[in-house]
């Protein structure tokens, strides 16, 4: 296309042209207007694809990664048996355990006294959840909405994430 | 001066003030039905967050963006920068806005109403005449313009005041010392000497077709038909005059193809760049008022003011189609005295229906125009204005005369054509 190329006369004419522009926002405009009114929204599909926020939330994937859980079992314990597996494969290093020995009976030798993951540290690569050999860790909560009003507010702790 | 010049002159006033917050609810309506509509245009939703929470959080389709953006912005720093003349600083918005006001003055929004008092015995009027008998009034026949003053020299005012508005510009922009108010105002008074011409010329072809240049008979003369059909609308007998208008006044009113002298992308935002808070605001109120003023203007020049097509305070009238049905001669007007009265009242309802219909059509079309066609380059508008525009009115005004003068020669072989 040579830049220097006249347009033709008819498009030089203004008026076809500024009359087809006018036709398409006005498409546009009529067809997003009926779109919104109640009734008429069945049968006339309206253009806007805006997700009024915090009022409508876009569907999220099974498989999206959001802020860790710890599963329990029936009695309400942790699955957890303090192996350390996730926080030995953190790349972020931002889960600390402390292990403690479990009482007589339990299901497993050991539990963790403390587990703490830091959401400021982590980095929501999923390698822990992956590295779990008794199927205790999982991030499907599809919570991303974290926020709190201190920073070490995002240390979660045993009883926050056991759920 | 009797009763009657004294209710005259009462009604114009009225009339004025009806005008004012007509005009100024439209504009601060509009601005809020800008942006909505330029959302719909985009595929967007628009301003629709701000909310009163009384009972429960109202939202209204953002409707109270107007009031919130009026609260923020009349709260803003009222700034003048260094170096400015304070004084014409703080005029030119008062006079972008007063001026742009005082053009709706000639512009009648409904039809004449007559009101026949001596007609109506006192006793048949229901609820008022037990307050005021006929007899003890002595009311003449009395017809009401709707209209703040009746000017013979109606378009030339329009003109004359319209041209005035560039002066705001101008002010604004030379007295803000900054070089892209400057830069503003000048492109300003330079698009000014490409359309103003044009703009009067394009008119001169409405005032030879219509024999007048008091707004009310054009208006009034745009009533009557052509073939006994087409009503004489302006676009109809000026449909050339037309176009080469709505170009000439999108130039005047500094809105989208033509909007140099603000031109955001070039020079940020031109002539009122400096000005902040409540000046800020009249600038950009004046520019709504100035797009009704337009709208206004199309709908009386162009496209019958207040006319209903076929409909006037007389009857209903289609000549070619044989349909004409005179008020008087209902059966229901002639049962009740008042009953004509009645009749007149409802049409000028419709009229100033039709009126506001119009107006506002007017409105959404030029606020579509600006979210539809790219800016004109500055010489592309001067081009525009002195080479295209302003030859076309001189050949429309040729065109004019020569319709006119076979009007008159053939009206009445086509009426026998025709056969009405």
């Amino acid at each position: 296309m040579g830049a220097n190329k006249p347009h033709p006369n008819w498009v030089r004419l203004y008026l076809p042209e500024l009359l087809r522009g006018f036709y398409i926002t006005t498409k546009h405009l009529v067809v997003n207007f009926l779109g919104f009114l109640p009734g008429l929204n069945l049968l006339i599909k309206k253009q806007v694809e805006t997700i009024q926020y915090p009022e409508e939330e876009r569907p999220i994937s099974d498989r999206w990664r959001g802020r860790h859980r710890l599963n329990r079992r029936e009695d309400g314990s942790s699955k957890c048996v303090a192996c350390f597996c996730c926080a030995t494969v953190c790349p972020a290093q931002c889960i600390k355990i402390e292990a403690g020995e479990a009482p007589e009976g339990a299901p497993s030798e050991k539990y963790p006294v403390k587990f703490e993951v830091n959401l400021f540290e982590c980095v929501f690569c999923g390698l822990c959840v992956e590295a779990c050999p008794c199927d205790a860790l999982y991030m499907d909560t599809k919570d991303m909405k974290i926020s709190q009003y201190s920073p070490d507010k995002f240390v979660f702790t045993l009883k926050e994430l056991i759920r | 001066m009797g009763l009657d010049g004294l209710l005259t002159i009462l009604l114009q006033c009225l009339w004025a003030i009806a005008w004012f917050l007509g005009v100024m609810s439209l504009a601060g309506l509009l601005t809020w039905e800008e942006r909505k509509q330029a959302s719909l245009i985009q595929d967007r939703i628009g301003p629709n967050r701000a909310n009163i929470r009384l009972f429960r959080n109202w939202r209204l389709f953002g409707l109270f963006h107007p009031i919130a953006d009026a609260v923020k912005s009349l709260f803003k720093e009222d700034f003048v920068p260094e170096g400015a003349d304070k004084i014409m600083h703080t005029l030119a918005p008062v006079i972008m806005l007063g001026l742009s006001f005082v053009v709706f003055a000639v512009m009648p929004f409904a039809g004449p109403l007559t009101i026949n008092w001596k007609d109506i015995p006192a006793e048949s009027i229901p609820l008022l005449g037990r307050f005021f008998p006929g007899d003890a009034l002595h009311l003449s026949d009395f017809t009401i313009t709707f209209q703040p003053a009746n000017l013979n020299v109606g378009i030339i005012f329009i003109l004359a005041m319209s041209s005035l508005l560039v002066y705001g510009v101008i002010m604004g922009g030379y007295s803000s010392n900054n070089k892209f108010s400057f830069l503003g105002a000048m492109r300003a008074t330079n698009q000014m000497f490409s359309y103003e011409i044009a703009l009067g010329l394009c008119l001169i072809g409405v005032i030879m077709m219509y024999g007048s240049t008091n707004v009310s008979a054009i208006v009034e003369r745009q009533g009557e038909l052509w073939f006994g059909i087409l009503p004489k609308w302006g676009v109809i007998t000026q449909p050339l005059a037309f176009i080469l208008f709505v170009a000439c006044g999108l130039m005047e009113i500094k809105r989208i193809p033509f909007d140099l002298p603000e031109g955001e992308s070039e020079i940020v935002a031109g002539y009122f760049l400096e000005y902040s808070g409540a000046k800020f605001v009249m600038f950009m109120f004046a520019e709504y008022v100035e797009l009704i003023l337009l709208a206004t203007l199309i709908t009386v020049l162009f496209f019958g003011g207040w006319q209903i097509p076929w409909v006037d305070a007389s009857g209903i009238r289609i000549p070619l189609l044989g349909i004409n049905l005179v008020w008087s001669e209902l059966a229901w007007v002639k049962e009740h005295s008042y009953g004509l009265m009645v009749i007149n009242f409802l049409v000028v309802l419709g009229q100033g229906a039709m009126f506001i219909a119009k107006l506002v059509f007017f409105c959404v079309a030029l606020i579509t125009t600006r979210w539809t066609w790219p800016r004109f380059r500055y010489d592309q508008v001067m081009r525009l204005g002195w080479r295209r525009v302003l030859p076309l009115a001189m050949v429309n005004i040729v065109l004019s005369g020569v319709v006119i003068l076979l009007e008159q020669k053939y009206k009445p072989m086509i009426q026998k054509l025709l056969g009405y």
